[in-house]
């Protein structure tokens, strides 16, 4: 995993496309989003991203798990060797989450809408989008020079 | 994947002793859950108290855990922290498990009244 900072308020990184991988980045995201809440908290003057409301780490973490793990097993059909970038910025109204790899394209050039299961039938599966699609807004999602962009905001908590 | 069997009255208490049930543990969780099932015990409780984070492919294996273990047997969760308490109630799963607060209760419960049947 790579992770060079850019501005304050912002992290990027990038992993190889696995499960190892996954937690590696969870873990760096979120002591980057406590890190930040514990800024914004302490001192209003100082914090991040000129005014940003953040969502709380669990949110965070819970919903880039949702996102890579299913970049990991359908974008990448659970093989490594892909790259998977992600960029978190601050914003006013949320933090701003960008998911980019180098897989292969939603069917259907759109996410699943996440439908949410009868609890009775028992699944085990086919939760993933279900929770983004409740713990987030604004999914945008595009096709562009080969790789997968998946674009969100998670709002404050 | 480091997960501890015991028996104690017709329990059989399996305990999760990692802090996180994810996609990158999810099948060695369930390969360890299925080599705890055997004795004669009517009841499994799994205690997840030191799990501080689920996704939901560690909820797929939970839900693959309890088909496991029923319907010869009852089964019960105990001890969710609210991160994982979280994900059971946005998915509505909570519905089809018998949970406790933590081990404890679940024993006191399967000491008294009859012991629930996982599936309420």
């Amino acid at each position: 995993m790579t992770g060079p900072r850019g501005r304050p308020g912002a992290l990027r990184l990038r992993i190889d496309s696995r499960a190892e991988a996954v937690r590696g980045a969870l873990a760096a995201t979120r002591a980057h989003v406590a890190a930040a809440v514990d800024n914004g908290a302490s001192d209003a003057d100082c914090r991040p991203g000129n005014g940003a409301a953040l969502p709380d780490p669990d949110t965070v973490e819970l919903l880039l798990a949702e996102l890579l793990n299913n970049v990991v097993r359908h974008a990448c059909r659970g093989r490594p060797g892909h790259s998977i970038e992600i960029a978190l910025r601050e914003r006013p109204d949320g933090l701003l989450v960008l998911i980019r790899d180098d897989g292969v394209p939603m069917p259907g050039g759109a996410p699943p809408p996440g439908r949410v299961h009868d609890p009775d039938d028992l699944p085990e599966g086919g939760f993933g989008w279900g929770l983004i699609r409740m713990l987030a807004r604004d999914i945008r999602y595009a096709r562009r020079r080969g790789r997968n962009r998946i674009a969100l905001v998670i709002p404050p908590g | 994947m480091q997960l501890d069997c015991e028996t104690i009255g017709a329990d059989l208490v399996v305990r999760m002793r990692e802090a996180r049930l994810d996609a990158a543990g999810a099948i060695a969780f369930k390969e360890a859950f299925r080599a705890c099932l055997q004795g004669p015990a009517t009841r499994v409780i799994l205690d997840l108290s030191s799990v501080t984070f689920m996704d939901s492919s560690g909820l797929g294996a939970v839900v693959a855990v309890l088909k496991a273990a029923t319907p010869a047997r009852a089964f019960a969760l105990a001890g969710l922290t609210p991160a994982v308490a979280r994900v059971f109630k946005l998915t509505r799963m909570d519905s089809v498990f018998s949970i406790y607060p933590d081990l404890a209760a679940a024993m006191a419960e399967g000491r008294g009244a009859a012991s629930g049947d996982g599936g309420g």
